[in-house]
């Protein structure tokens, strides 16, 4: 509790010892010095994976081969870019990956409202039961394959649904906002009730525009959530155009030729876009795409990094 | 700043995306968009449903066919003939099994009339009553009989004696082979490293790659980045090591898991007397950097990267990928470079055999549902004729006058389309292999010489044509390899004992790397047996005693 | 679901007075009842349906045939489960790669905060900060392409480093040794910088008088550091080691799945991998049901127990 009320304000402090930087011992010259030069490689063991990848989606195959590439491309070539761009099954999984992402993150958000709301506000019969209820799914869940049973016997197998609903109402992300909803006084809500309000005007009119930072908070976890799983694609989705980034991703990047086994004689030509056909650059851009859309985010939501991560690491 | 990068950003990848949705799709084969529609295909005299019917079909699409396959000519061609509209859900085979299962959990009215059961398995969906055996509707499909064969019966039924599929029949000479860097072995014998251009014996095999391991072959200065023997994985490890297994005279089955002894008994390959010689000397050429390091997890697009990267010194696969992979060396200025397709490995005893073509593959099984509709009759009558002389030729040479004219009564192909091989034959639609059907030798060789005679044919071209014909460097190494039979023990224990964690497979592995010694791995093996594989050798063998 | 509970309520207060209070109350919530409703909706169909769907752990479940065709098999796949040595063999590898992960991944974090917060450059010092949460965004599937490019042994980055040092390049995903080490690595690239957030901002939390106080009692960098910084983030590592504790048996699927090969198979199969192979890719639904079960009790188990013991250490040294 003390933690998350530190996160709300958090001021970063600037050089807290900025005025004793003259009174430094020798060891702690040493020490700073190190400290530097220890933090640079720390900077280039995080970045390394990332330029490594985009270095060798445009370098050239004997470069790429010869386990030359490194940092930077060697033989420029954006060959890769120009093949993968032509593929309209990789551009459909992204589309399909911002419906659930973005499309999930708005019917998350309502819904969590709404399921967290009558936990902070509501003093009726049957909310301790209310409240046992959501909490046990955090602690206790089916397990794959009756997630699968269920989703197939919904009807929902092999749609963009089931990947938004199945991860629609978390009981983790119930108790996250309803903590944040408890910090808004009771008043706001009564003297609402008062002027002859229904529950759902307060929730949308007064209580959402006061909870912006916590659901900023949650939308960012339910955007990364979506766009990064590969589980739940995995188990629920099946057909190429409903399959999600990562599913795609996977086939094109870590899959085994999937054509063969006994039947084909041939198992590749050079033009189609088979997994066969796909060079490591054209692996590796494929990469860099994929992360496009997070980096792109990342700016927008930086601020909101401090307040997530405060949020969720202290529960209920 | 940032923020203003980040919309560029955006708006760069908008671009691109529009652009991408732009490219439109190039004509093939010199045959123009929707060329099949001027053909004003007439019924067949053989068979037509009057009214039409509609087949819904569940089925794995492969990636060297058009993946938008409703624009070739193949299904148009069969509704303008016969009647029969196929309207097919198609998927890929990753994850076609969970497919399949969410298709069944749907119920038997949710079911397609037509299923290709993939991963899933023949058994499994006969066990869960989805599909119905066809012995009883064989006097419907005489054609099929008879492509089949009678020799073939044994790999088109079940290990439970029933005939359930529709089978694919691919009538053409062996696809794969042993391939080895010609080149290298050219410059090993000119540095006195061996006295021989091409490894015949097994002493001569580990003489080459020994001098591979310790030489730099391909001249980049680095002694050690060669791989002798490189090995892929195929889709869940039945490939890993299967080439070395047939050189100790295991003549498995596909998935290299089971073989037949001397004495007739169908087993498992654990059981066969070389076994034992066979891992013990996998074991030592894989601490010796001969067997690839990477055998375990090379998946067959890696396997091609270290062909074409000049690494790969030899390997079992594709016979054509010999020709492509040497022609790509060409292209990055290796220009001796030659990977020529050669006898299969020949082992310690003088073994050397390499699995003939499985001919016959089940492909698509009729469902209760089709059953409970009473299309069954038709869809069996359609099948016939897909195997009729009518059927034949449309499936492997397409529509007479536009792809192919019939010169002393054998259809032959216009030069337009075979010009490049495979590819726009493929591109077109023909030899719809996902559909199924029967490919024919002509056809096939007819893209193979691509228009030209084996003397014009180039080094890359000849080593291919060497690793599949009839009289090339594999004949008399073929073997016919023994079915997996999916009894219900097999289906029981699969899972666990055989590709499971602690299953008999990734044990094999464990045991060629090192990890386990021959000796633990028979221990463990025998704990296997007892653990439920005893089950699946005992019925599988007579299973297959009873449909041999 | 709400009626029912309305009833069972209403049954509790006898008089009649009573039950019009009962009475007023519902009515005086109904819209807060239009809330939960709806919501226990989707909690019935999303959460609780799967829990009824465990009934196939009893069952040889065939999915054409349903629970009605299928053969009621008892307690078999449990105690084929439980007599074979995989299933504690899945549950140590968790356990060991989870206790691990304690002791690497998890103090990383802090290490890194407290060596942050000794960075004087304020620009570099956000810059390394602002870098360091790029990760967290990064897929798995991304994840574990960047380990092959880099692990690779034909055209990895460490086989060339191998190769400048005159060596042979192992195929670490092959070897059962390195596989936790791959593992905690990339964990470490992937989390540290994002789970040092909480600590940097306790360390901006910590009152500026407690330094003054020890630099006047003559303390030095190291010595504020001991005494001051520690001391402050304390009760919040303490915290979350309670919860990550309660976390032993939860593995993140995605990376186990797709780091696995024959080879490291002994330490890599675990349990959610496990039931995933033997439910969706052999259909053997029951047992694979089963062994979900078993994992989500074991779970649970560990969770309560972490429950009790952060009640216990929270009263103690946390409030």
């Amino acid at each position: 509790m003390t933690v998350q009320a530190q996160g709300k304000n958090i001021v970063p402090r600037k050089a807290k010892y900025n005025q004793d930087f003259i009174k430094r011992s020798r060891g702690e010259k040493i020490f700073s010095v190190c400290n530097t030069i220890f933090m640079v490689l720390l900077l280039i063991f995080l970045l390394y994976p990332v330029l490594n990848v985009v270095a060798i989606s445009m370098s050239s195959e004997t470069q790429v081969m010869a386990a030359n590439v490194t940092f930077y491309p060697i033989g420029f070539n954006p060959q890769a870019y120009r093949t993968i761009f032509r593929d309209g099954e990789l551009w459909h999984s992204i589309f399909n990956s911002f419906v659930v992402s973005f499309g999930g993150c708005v019917l998350s958000l309502v819904a969590l409202c709404i399921a967290a709301y009558p936990l902070a506000f509501g003093q009726f019969y049957g909310k301790k039961l209310y409240s046992v209820i959501i909490m046990f799914t955090m602690w206790f869940q089916g397990g794959i394959v009756p997630l699968f049973l269920t989703i197939q016997n919904l009807g929902l197998y092999d749609t963009l649904w089931a990947l938004i609903l199945n991860g629609l109402i978390s009981a983790y992300n119930v108790v996250i906002i309803r903590s944040y909803f408890d910090s808004i006084p009771v008043s706001v809500v009564e003297s609402a009730r008062i002027d002859g309000a229904n529950d759902y005007v307060i929730l949308f009119r007064l209580i959402i525009p006061l909870s912006k930072p916590v659901l900023a908070t949650v939308a960012l976890w339910v955007i990364v959530g979506h766009w990064n799983d590969y589980m739940n694609p995995l188990v629920l989705v099946s057909s190429t155009s409903n399959q999600t980034l990562q599913l795609k991703l996977k086939a094109l990047v870590l899959a085994a030729e999937s054509s063969t086994s006994n039947l084909s004689t041939l198992s590749q030509t050079t033009d189609h876009k088979g997994v066969a056909a796909l060079s490591t650059q054209v692996k590796n851009a494929v990469l860099v795409v994929s992360m496009v859309p997070m980096i792109v985010i990342y700016p927008f939501i930086q601020r909101f990094f401090v307040s997530g991560v405060m949020l969720g690491s202290v529960k209920g | 700043m940032k923020k203003i990068l980040s919309l560029v950003l955006a708006l760069a990848m908008l671009m691109t995306l529009t652009s991408a949705m732009a490219t439109s799709v190039d004509e093939v084969g010199g045959m123009p968009a929707n060329w099949w529609v001027d053909a004003n295909l007439q019924p067949s005299q053989e068979f037509y449903v009057d009214g039409g019917m509609t087949v819904t079909m569940l089925g794995i699409h492969y990636n060297q066919y058009p993946t938008t396959f409703d624009g070739g000519y193949y299904l148009p061609s069969v509704e303008a003939k016969t009647g029969v509209h196929f309207d097919i859900d198609w998927r890929t085979s990753d994850g076609y099994a969970t497919v399949v299962s969410t298709v069944l959990a749907g119920g038997t009215d949710k079911l397609p009339d037509v299923i290709q059961p993939g991963a899933y398995g023949i058994a499994a969906l006969a066990e869960e009553g989805a599909i119905i055996p066809l012995d009883d509707y064989l006097d419907l499909i005489p054609n099929v009989v008879a492509a089949v064969g009678e020799d073939r019966m044994s790999s088109w039924r079940s290990a439970d004696g029933h005939i359930y599929a529709i089978p694919t029949i691919v009538n053409v000479p062996g696809s794969q082979s042993m391939t080895y860097r010609k080149d290298w072995a050219l410059k090993l014998k000119e540095m006195g490293v061996i006295d021989f251009e091409t490894p015949t014996t097994w002493e001569q095999w580990k003489a080459f790659w020994y001098g591979v391991r310790d030489n730099d072959v391909n001249g980049n200065g680095d002694t050690t980045d060669e791989i002798p023997l490189v090995m892929e994985m195929g889709e869940s490890g039945e490939r890993a090591l299967h080439a070395l297994l047939n050189a100790f005279g295991i003549k498995a089955s596909n998935d290299a898991q089971f073989c037949v002894l001397d004495d007739g008994t169908y087993t498992m390959v654990y059981d066969h007397p070389n076994y034992r010689s066979f891992l013990t000397e996998a074991q030592k050429l894989y601490a010796d950097g001969i067997i690839d390091p990477e055998f375990a997890t090379r998946k067959q697009a890696d396997m091609y990267n270290t062909m074409s990267a000049n690494l790969c010194a030899s390997c079992f696969t594709w016979a054509q990928m010999s020709q492509t992979h040497t022609e790509e060396l060409w292209s990055t200025g290796v220009e001796d470079a030659l990977y020529e397709c050669c006898a299969p490995i020949t082992g310690p005893e003088g073994e050397s055999w390499l699995q003939e073509r499985q001919a016959v593959t089940n492909l698509n099984c009729i469902t209760a549902k089709a059953e409970a509709e009473g299309k069954v009759e038709n869809l069996m009558k359609f099948y016939n004729w897909q195997f009729s002389e009518e059927g034949i030729n449309l499936y492997n040479y397409g529509i007479e006058g536009l792809t192919y004219t019939v010169v002393d009564g054998q259809p032959t192909m216009n030069t337009e389309i075979v010009k490049n091989g495979f590819t726009d034959y493929r591109t077109i639609g023909m030899e719809f292999e996902p559909f199924g059907g029967m490919w024919q030798t002509s056809a096939f060789m007819q893209c193979l010489f691509a228009g030209e005679t084996l003397e014009n044919l180039n080094a890359a071209y000849q080593s291919f044509w060497n690793g599949l014909n009839d009289e090339g460097v594999n004949a008399g190494h073929y073997y016919a390899m023994p079915p997996t039979l999916e009894t219900s023990a097999y289906n029981e224990y699969r899972g666990e004992l055989i590709i499971g964690s602690s299953g008999v497979c990734a044990l094999r592995d464990q045991c060629v790397a090192g990890q386990v010694s021959v000796d633990d791995f028979f221990a463990k093996y025998e704990e296997l047996k007892s653990r439920g594989l005893d089950e699946v050798i005992e019925e599988g063998n007579e299973a297959y005693q009873k449909i041999k | 679901m709400s009626t029912q509970i309305k009833n069972k309520r209403s049954n509790l207060f006898s008089s009649p007075k009573q039950r019009a209070r009962v009475w007023s109350n519902i009515w005086r919530n109904r819209y807060i009842y239009l809330m939960v409703i709806p919501v226990l909706v989707y909690m019935a169909l999303f959460k609780y349906l799967p829990m009824y769907f465990l009934r196939a752990s009893f069952y040889d479940f065939k999915l054409l045939k349903g629970f009605e065709g299928s053969k009621y098999v008892g307690l078999k796949w449990f105690e084929r489960l439980l007599s074979g040595s995989e299933l504690w063999q899945y549950i140590r590898n968790t356990l060991t790669l989870n206790s691990l992960s304690l002791l690497i991944c998890f103090p990383a974090p802090l290490v890194f905060a407290l060596l942050l917060n000794e960075v004087r450059n304020l620009p570099f010092k956000k810059i390394v900060q602002t870098v360091s949460y790029m990760p967290h965004f990064v897929s798995t599937v991304v994840l574990v392409s960047m380990i092959n490019n880099l692990l690779s042994p034909s055209l990895g980055t460490l086989a060339k480093v191998y190769k400048l040092l005159g060596k042979t390049p192992v195929n670490f995903l092959a070897i059962p040794d390195y596989f936790y080490g791959i593992n905690l690595i990339s964990g470490v690239w992937q989390t540290m910088g994002w789970n040092a957030i909480i600590y940097i901002s306790a360390i901006a939390g910590i009152d500026e008088t407690l330094y003054e106080a020890a630099r006047i009692d003559g303390a030095g960098r190291w010595k504020q550091t001991l005494h001051v910084t520690i001391p402050g983030i304390l009760p919040t590592f303490i915290l979350l080691l309670i919860m990550q504790i309660g976390q032993m048996l939860n593995c993140v699927f995605d990376k186990i799945y797709l780091l696995q090969n024959t080879l490291n198979l002994q330490v890599s199969e675990m349990l959610p991998t496990y039931v995933y192979k033997i439910g969706m890719e052999s259909h053997k639904y029951g047992l694979a049901t089963a062994g979900g079960l078993f994992n989500s009790v074991v779970s649970v188990i560990l969770v309560l127990i972490a429950n009790v013991v952060s009640k216990k250490v929270s009263e103690t040294s946390l409030f």
